[in-house]
């Protein structure tokens, strides 16, 4: 019992951290550290803490299975993220020192430009299909 | 014999994996309670010996939950590892190569 408020509660303090993490580390990619590691560990000793108040064959397999997942999902999931952050041109705080990926990937993709943007052409062919189909 | 090897590689790999967490954990809730701590953070690529699929994702996704990294992306022809360093020292390739990569190779070999 006692057990298992001491991970529960431990779970929920670095949850908590990691929230916190995510709004005041200084750019992007620090808070994309908080936001996995943190965000990984507090939800399994939260599982681990609801496993132990009854401890059973069943609630173990699945809590471990859980955990498992999360450890596999979330690292991609940051991942992703970070990759899409990288592309988007998300700016770099002034205390990175070393930027490799910088001539690799094309970075500022998806920025907002002044030229006007062609929606008229892809809906117009998007419109047609379906008013030829149904005549074939 | 072979089995039992494997299986000792495996449990290496899963102990030092868990290790590392703690630690990286540990890392992040002091440098959110003081962000001075970080001096300066990275980009760094990490050529990788690895060259299965099944390795490339094993190693990025420890890579993301061990102290101070995060994958962000992996060049086309799989080659290089780019990852986020968050306390950025010169030693941070090597050990990555030295620790985790050495580890899941014996694993899948």
């Amino acid at each position: 019992m006692w057990l298992s408020a001491f991970f529960v509660l431990f779970g929920s303090i670095i949850t908590f951290i990691a929230a916190l993490g995510v709004l005041r580390l200084p750019d992007f990619f620090m808070r994309m550290h908080a936001a996995t590691k943190a965000g990984v560990v507090g939800p399994s000793l939260l599982l681990v803490g609801a496993g132990l108040y009854e401890p059973s064959w069943g609630i173990s397999i699945k809590i471990a299975l859980a955990i498992l997942f999360l450890l596999m999902t979330t690292p991609i999931a940051a991942h992703l993220l970070g990759k899409a952050g990288f592309v988007g041109g998300v700016s770099l705080w002034e205390g990175t020192a070393r930027n490799d990926l910088d001539d690799v990937l094309p970075s500022n993709v998806f920025i907002e430009t002044d030229a006007p943007i062609p929606s008229e052409k892809p809906a117009a062919n998007m419109a047609k299909p379906p008013t030829t189909l149904p005549e074939q | 014999m072979r089995a039992i090897s494997c299986l000792l590689d495996w449990t290496t790999l899963i102990l030092t994996f868990a290790k590392e967490l703690a630690k990286s954990v540990h890392d992040v809730v002091l440098n959110v309670i003081k962000p001075n701590r970080v001096s300066q953070s990275a980009i760094v690529e990490i050529p990788l010996n690895v060259k299965s699929d099944l390795g490339i994702a094993l190693l990025a996704n420890m890579v993301t939950l061990t102290p101070g990294t995060t994958t962000l992306y992996i060049s086309e022809n799989k080659k290089y590892l780019y990852a986020h360093v968050m306390n950025y020292s010169e030693s941070v390739v090597t050990d990555i190569k030295q620790g985790f990569e050495r580890q899941i190779l014996k694993v899948l070999r």
